[in-house]
C-alpha cells in the first residue's frame, strides 16, 4: 500500500485560488489547483489514498472529486511534490 | 519579433507575499570585488543581532515566502548563519546561500550537508584564475573551485554565479561549461546594474545583451535537466522567447512584485540592486511593508511605467529592469536602457540612452 508525503524537497503555500508549490531542487514552480492545499496537509506519511480520500472529503466537503485523489497522488509523485512510500498497513 | 498581435501578454496580478527574498546577512566581506552592488567590506555596526534575525526568519516563514537567498556581504563571516538557516528551514522555506568561497571550513559544510539546502551557490566570474581573481581583488579561484569540489562530495547541491560585465562577458560560455564539469546543478547569471561601487563602463552595450538572451535560452534549452540555468533578470527574455511571456506567472521585472530584499540592517527595498528602502523591519513587520509601502505598489502599476517601457506591449510581462532605470536615470520608472526593442507604438530609436552613455 502506498503512503504518501509531501516532498521534503517542496514549499508551498495558498495564494488566491491557486497553490503554489516550489521544488528547492529544480527550481521550478508548479501551480495547483486550490483544493490540493487540504491534500497537501493530509499528506504526512501517515495516510494511504483510502484515507487520503476520506480525508479530503471531510475537509472540503468536495465528495465529487474522491475518485480523482488516488490518480492526482499518482501524478504529483511523478512531478515530485508528493513521494509515496510503499509499505504494509 | 514577430506575431506579438496573436498573443495576449495582459496584466499580471501580484502576489500577496514574495515568492523570493534575498537576504544581505551582513555587510562584512573578505573580498572587494569590482562591481558589489552593496559596498561591502566592513560589517556594519547596525547590522541585525542573532535574535532580530531569527525574527525575520519567522517572518519569512509567516508570510509563506518559498524561498530564501542568503547573500551579502560574505555570509559565512557570520557566526550566527547556522542557527538562522535551522529557523528557515524549520519553517520548510527554501534557502540557498552565495558565498565567495574564500573561507568556508569543513565544519560549517558539514553542518548545511545535514540540512537539505537548495543549493550553496559559489561566485565565479570567469572561468580562468587570473580574470576571476582581479574581479574579487583577491586570489579567489582557487578556493571556490575547492569549495565546490568539497561540497559536492559531502552532498550538498552546487551552483555557480556570474556577474556579467564587459570584462568577463567572453568566457560566460566556458564558466558554464565549468560548472558542467564540475557537477552543479545550477549556473545563475546575474545582469550587471551600475549601483554600489560598481562603475558605469562595466555595462555591456545593448547589442551584446541581444547576443547574451539569445545565446542564453539556446543554453538553457541545451542544459535543461541536468544544469539548471537562472537569472533573476526576467526582463528582455520574452524578447527571444516568446512563448515565455505567455505564463500567466511571468511577471518580467520581479522587484516588489515576487521579490524583496532585507538588508542587513533590516532594511527593506523589492530588489538587491535597487537601493529605495520600502521601510524597515525594527519598526513595521515585513508584510505590513511588503503590503502597504509605497514603494512597493508604485512598483506594481505598470502603467505608470515611462519611455518605450510605458509603450511597451510586453510591459505587463516584462517591465524593464527597474533597478537599471534607477541606476542610469534616477527615475525607477524609466524606461529600461539595456533593451534593444522599439515597441510597436514607438518610433524606432537609432540609439538607446544606454549607447548614448557609453
Amino acid at each position: 500500500m502506498k503512503y504518501y508525503r509531501v516532498s521534503p524537497d517542496i514549499t508551498w503555500r495558498v495564494e488566491g485560488e491557486a497553490v503554489l508549490a516550489y521544488n528547492r531542487v529544480t527550481t521550478l514552480v508548479y501551480q495547483l489547483n486550490k483544493e490540493s492545499a487540504a491534500l497537501l496537509e493530509l499528506c504526512d506519511g501517515s495516510r494511504a489514498a483510502d484515507d487520503l480520500q476520506a480525508g479530503f472529503v471531510a475537509a472540503t466537503a468536495r465528495g465529487d472529486l474522491k475518485d480523482e485523489i488516488e490518480p492526482f497522488c499518482t501524478q504529483l509523485t511523478e512531478m515530485g511534490v508528493l513521494v509515496a512510500e510503499e509499505r504494509q498497513a | 519579433m514577430t506575431d506579438i498581435d496573436n498573443v495576449v501578454y495582459g496584466p499580471r496580478r501580484p502576489y500577496s507575499a514574495p515568492l523570493v527574498a534575498n537576504w544581505d546577512v551582513t555587510a562584512a566581506c573578505n573580498a572587494a570585488c569590482v562591481m558589489c552592488y552593496s559596498r561591502s567590506g566592513r560589517r556594519n555596526p547596525g547590522e541585525l543581532t542573532t535574535d532580530e534575525c531569527i525574527a525575520a526568519a519567522r517572518q519569512f516563514v509567516a508570510m509563506g515566502v518559498l524561498h530564501v537567498a542568503i547573500v551579502g556581504g560574505e555570509p559565512f563571516l557570520r557566526p550566527d548563519l547556522v542557527p538562522v538557516l535551522a529557523e528557515l528551514l524549520r519553517g520548510r522555506v527554501s534557502v540557498s546561500i552565495s558565498t565567495n568561497g574564500l573561507h568556508v571550513p569543513d565544519d560549517q559544510l558539514r553542518a548545511l550537508a545535514t540540512m537539505n539546502l537548495s543549493r550553496l551557490c559559489v561566485s565565479l566570474h570567469a572561468a580562468d584564475k587570473v580574470t576571476h581573481n582581479s574581479i574579487m581583488r583577491e586570489d579567489a579561484f582557487d578556493s571556490a573551485v575547492n569549495l565546490l569540489q568539497r561540497a559536492r562530495a559531502m552532498g550538498v547541491r552546487t551552483g555557480i554565479t556570474t556577474c556579467l560585465m564587459s570584462i568577463n562577458y567572453a568566457q560566460v560560455k566556458s564558466i558554464i561549461k565549468l560548472a558542467e564539469e564540475l557537477g552543479c546543478t545550477f549556473h545563475s547569471t546575474s545582469l550587471y546594474v551600475a549601483t554600489g561601487r560598481g562603475p558605469i563602463d562595466l555595462d555591456l552595450s545593448v547589442d551584446k545583451y541581444r547576443e547574451f538572451f539569445e545565446f542564453w535560452r539556446d543554453e538553457r534549452r541545451r542544459l535543461a535537466g541536468r544544469v539548471e540555468l537562472a537569472t533573476h533578470h526576467e526582463t528582455l527574455y520574452c524578447l527571444v522567447d516568446p512563448d515565455y511571456g505567455k505564463n500567466p506567472f511571468v511577471i518580467g521585472c520581479t522587484a516588489g512584485w515576487s521579490t524583496m530584499r532585507l538588508t542587513e540592517t533590516g532594511d527593506v527595498t523589492p530588489c538587491n540592486l535597487m537601493p529605495l528602502v520600502a521601510g524597515n523591519i525594527r519598526t513595521q513587520s515585513m508584510a505590513e511593508i511588503w503590503r502597504s509601502s509605497p514603494v512597493m505598489l508604485g512598483l506594481r502599476d505598470r502603467e505608470r511605467l515611462k519611455g518605450r517601457c510605458g509603450r511597451c506591449e510586453y510591459r505587463h510581462v516584462c517591465g524593464g529592469c527597474r533597478s537599471t532605470a534607477l541606476a542610469y536615470s534616477g527615475d525607477v520608472l524609466a524606461e529600461d536602457p539595456r533593451c534593444w526593442y522599439s515597441p510597436t507604438a514607438c518610433q524606432p530609436d537609432n540609439k538607446t540612452p544606454l549607447e548614448e552613455r557609453l
